[in-house]
C-alpha cells in the first residue's frame, strides 16, 4: 500500500466551557492514502465533523483546541506548524467541502470572483490565468455554460450547483486531500447520487484522497474504500468497507447496520439502537457505549477498552474482542440488559 | 435601475406636497406675532395692523397656504421678514457651511466607527473590544453641546491653538467636526461590531477560511462587506440627523450655517425662512434614503429594483 498522505495519529480535541473540559475527539487515529476515500461515520455528536474542522485547524471560531495527538500530512505534523504554514496548506493541500452549500458561498460575491481567489493565492495565477482556471473547473463539475456562472450571485444557484460551485473550489488547486463534510445531507436523494458520481469522478482522475464525512451507510457503501466508526468523540471501529458490511466487530457498528431497513423485509418498526449518544461532558467511565450496549459487562462499566487490530487491517475498541482477564463464560454470562 | 430611480424621485413630489401642509400648520401654531416683531417695539396698534396686511398675515390660513403654494411652485421661496432678502439667497449662503461641515464629521466618524467595530468584533472581550465599546458607549452618552464647550475651553481658550468659534480657517473646522461626529462614531463602532460578530460567525466565513485566505482578507474583504449592509442604513439615517441636527453645535461654535439659521429665524417668527429650511430638511432625508437604498443594491446583489 502506499504511503499514507494524512495521518492522524490519537487525536484529541477538546472544548473549553464554562462547565469544564469537554473532550468532543479523544484519540482517534487513523490513515488514508492517495486515491483512496475513507468515511468517517458516526451519529450527529460523535465527533466526526470536529475531527475534520481540526485537521483544517479551523477551530478558532469554537472554544476548541487540540489537546493532544498527530495530523501528519506528508510527514508534516500540522497541529505543531505555524498559522502560516498552515494557510498555506488549507485549500491547497488539503481542502474541504461542507455540508451547507445554501449557505457556505459569500452572497456578495460571484462566483468567479470566489472561485478565483484560491486560485491566485495558492497557485499564483493572473487574475485571467485564474478565470481560465475557474471556467475550466466548473466545466468538470457538470456546469453548463461555465462562463455565464462565474458572472452570477450564489443566490441565482440551486443548491446542487452551489454545491458543484463548492467541490469546483476546493479541487481547484488539486490538493492532494478532500475533506468532505456530509457533502450531501442537505440535497435532494437525486442530487446526492449525481453529487457523489462527481466526487467519485474527480478525485479519480486526480488521484486525490477523500476523506468522507457522513451518517449516511448508504453513501459509505457507495464511495468507500475504508471506513473509521466513531462513536463519543472515539475511532471504535476501522476496517476496508466490506469487512464492516460483512462482519462488524463492534456492537455499535452492529447497531447501526441493523439499523438501515432492508428491502423485502417486513419489519413493523425500524430497528434502532436505544438510548442517546451521551453527552460529552457526561461521558460514562469505561466504554462510552456501554449504557447502550446489549453485550455490556462489568469491565465495559470500568475501563475503556484499548483501540486494537484484532485481525489484519480490522481495528476495534471493545472489550469483547480483547483478551479479558476472565473465564470465557462468565463473558457470556454476565451480559446485561 | 434606471427607471427604478425616476419612480423614486417622481415620489418625491407627493411627499414634499404633504410635507409642506404640516410644516405651514406647525409653523403658523407656534406662537408670537411676526407683525409684531416686523413692525418694532415701538409701533401703534395701527401700524402692526398695516404691517399685517402687508405681509398677508391677516387672510385666513388657507388662503395663506395657497398662495404660498403657488408661490413656491414657481421657485419662489418668499422673503425674509427679518432682513427682507429672498429666503432663497439666504439658504443659500448657509447651506455649504453645513453641508461641509456634516461631510466632515460623516468621514471622520464613520472611518473611525468602523475601524473601532472591526477591531472590538474580531478581538471580542479582549482589551481592545472593552476599550473599544467603552469609547462608543462615552461617545454616546456625552451630550455634545458640553462636548463642544469642553472642547472650547481646552483647545481655543486654555491651549490657544484652535478658534472658538466662525468659520474661517480649516482649524475653524476641527472642533465642530469632531463634536458632531462623535456621537455617530460611537453609533457606527457598536452597530459594525454586532453586524460583523454575526457574520463572522456564517459558513462562508469558513469557507473563505479552509480556502487558506488570511484572517484580514475573510474579515476586511468577506466579513465587512457583509456587515456593512445594515451599517450603511443607519449610517444614512445619521446622515440626516447631522444634517438637521446641527443646529445644537452650530449655536455653540457660531457656525454660519443652517442650524444656526433655524435658531435665529424661529426665534424671530420668520415664517417663510422656516418653512424653506423645513422643506429642505425634508429634502435632504429623502433623498439621502435614495443614496442609501441605491447603495443596498450594490452591497447586496440579492436586492433587484423594479
Amino acid at each position: 500500500m502506499d504511503q499514507p498522505v494524512l495521518k492522524v495519529n490519537n487525536l484529541q480535541t477538546y472544548f473549553t466551557s464554562d462547565a469544564g473540559v469537554v473532550k468532543a475527539v479523544d484519540g482517534v487515529s487513523f490513515e488514508v492514502s492517495k486515491g483512496e476515500t475513507l468515511g468517517i461515520v458516526g451519529e450527529s455528536g460523535s465527533g466526526k465533523s470536529v475531527t475534520s474542522l481540526s485537521i483544517m485547524r479551523l477551530l478558532k471560531d469554537t472554544p476548541g483546541r487540540i489537546a493532544d495527538g498527530e495530523i501528519l500530512y506528508e510527514g508534516r505534523d500540522l497541529v505543531k506548524i505555524s498559522e502560516n504554514d498552515m494557510r498555506k496548506i488549507r485549500g491547497n493541500d488539503i481542502a474541504m467541502i461542507f455540508q451547507e452549500p445554501m449557505t457556505s458561498l459569500n452572497p456578495v460575491f460571484k462566483i468567479g470572483r470566489q472561485l478565483e481567489e484560491a486560485i491566485i493565492l495558492h497557485l499564483k495565477f493572473s487574475k485571467k490565468e485564474a478565470r481560465e482556471r475557474s471556467i475550466e473547473m466548473l466545466t468538470s463539475v457538470g456546469i453548463s455554460r461555465p462562463e455565464k456562472i462565474v458572472h452570477e450571485f450564489p443566490h441565482q444557484l440551486s443548491g446542487g450547483m452551489r454545491q458543484r460551485v463548492m467541490i469546483a473550489m476546493a479541487m481547484a488547486c488539486n490538493p492532494k486531500v478532500l475533506i468532505a463534510d456530509e457533502p450531501t445531507t442537505a440535497l435532494d436523494v437525486t442530487i446526492q447520487a449525481q453529487i457523489l458520481d462527481l466526487m467519485r469522478n474527480l478525485t479519480k482522475t486526480t488521484d486525490t484522497a477523500i476523506l468522507l464525512i457522513t451518517h449516511d451507510l448508504g453513501v459509505v457503501a457507495e464511495m468507500c474504500d475504508r471506513v473509521v466508526v466513531m462513536y463519543g468523540g472515539r475511532a471504535v471501529e476501522e476496517s476496508d468497507v466490506l469487512s464492516i458490511f460483512a462482519n462488524p466487530k463492534h456492537p455499535y457498528t452492529q447497531g447501526l447496520l441493523a439499523s438501515i431497513p432492508k428491502i423485502g423485509e417486513r419489519l413493523d418498526r425500524l430497528q434502532s439502537i436505544p438510548g442517546n449518544v451521551p453527552i460529552p461532558s457526561r461521558m460514562p467511565e469505561g466504554c462510552k457505549f456501554a449504557p447502550r450496549c446489549p453485550h455490556a459487562m462489568d469491565i465495559c462499566w470500568e475501563k475503556e477498552p484499548e483501540y486494537k487490530e484484532v485481525i489484519t487491517n480490522h481495528s476495534v475498541r471493545c472489550w469483547l474482542h480483547e483478551e479479558v482477564p476472565q473465564d470465557e463464560s462468565e463473558l457470556v454470562g454476565s451480559t446485561q440488559h | 435601475m434606471f427607471r427604478f430611480i425616476i419612480k423614486r424621485i417622481l415620489e418625491i413630489i407627493p411627499i414634499l406636497f404633504l410635507v409642506s401642509i404640516f410644516i405651514f400648520m406647525f409653523v403658523h401654531m407656534i406662537p408670537g406675532d411676526p407683525a409684531r416683531l416686523v413692525a418694532g417695539v415701538d409701533a401703534t396698534l395701527a401700524d402692526v395692523e398695516l404691517v399685517r396686511e402687508e405681509l398677508g398675515l391677516d387672510k385666513p390660513i388657507v388662503e395663506q397656504y395657497f398662495t404660498y403654494m403657488k408661490n413656491l411652485v414657481q421657485g419662489d421661496l418668499g422673503k425674509s421678514l427679518k432682513t427682507g432678502r429672498a429666503v432663497s439667497e439666504e439658504i443659500g449662503a448657509r447651506f455649504m457651511p453645513t453641508f461641509w461641515l456634516t461631510v466632515w464629521s460623516m468621514a471622520w466618524a464613520v472611518i473611525i466607527g468602523l475601524l473601532i467595530g472591526v477591531v472590538s468584533a474580531t478581538k471580542r472581550n479582549k482589551w481592545q473590544d472593552y476599550f473599544g465599546m467603552f469609547g462608543a458607549v462615552s461617545g454616546l452618552s456625552l451630550p455634545s453641546f458640553w462636548l463642544g464647550l469642553m472642547l472650547i475651553q481646552l483647545f481655543a481658550v486654555k491651549l490657544g491653538w484652535l478658534p472658538t468659534g466662525g468659520m474661517e480657517t480649516w482649524k475653524s473646522f476641527i472642533l465642530p467636526a469632531f463634536t458632531l461626529g462623535t456621537g455617530v462614531a460611537a453609533v457606527v463602532a457598536r452597530f459594525t461590531r454586532s453586524s460583523l460578530m454575526d457574520v463572522l460567525k456564517e459558513d462562508y466565513i469558513r469557507t473563505g477560511r479552509s480556502k487558506g485566505l488570511s484572517e484580514r482578507k475573510v474579515t476586511w474583504g468577506h466579513g465587512l462587506r457583509n456587515a456593512m449592509i445594515p451599517v450603511v442604513t443607519m449610517t444614512g439615517l445619521q446622515f440626516g440627523f447631522l444634517l438637521g441636527g446641527s443646529v445644537v453645535i452650530e449655536t455653540v461654535f457660531s457656525w454660519p450655517g443652517l442650524g444656526k439659521l433655524l435658531i435665529d429665524s424661529v426665534a424671530y417668527r420668520d415664517y417663510p425662512v422656516i418653512q424653506a429650511e423645513m422643506l429642505i430638511f425634508a429634502l435632504e432625508f429623502i433623498v439621502i434614503n435614495l443614496i442609501v437604498d441605491l447603495l443596498y443594491g450594490i452591497l447586496n446583489p440579492q436586492i433587484r429594483y423594479e
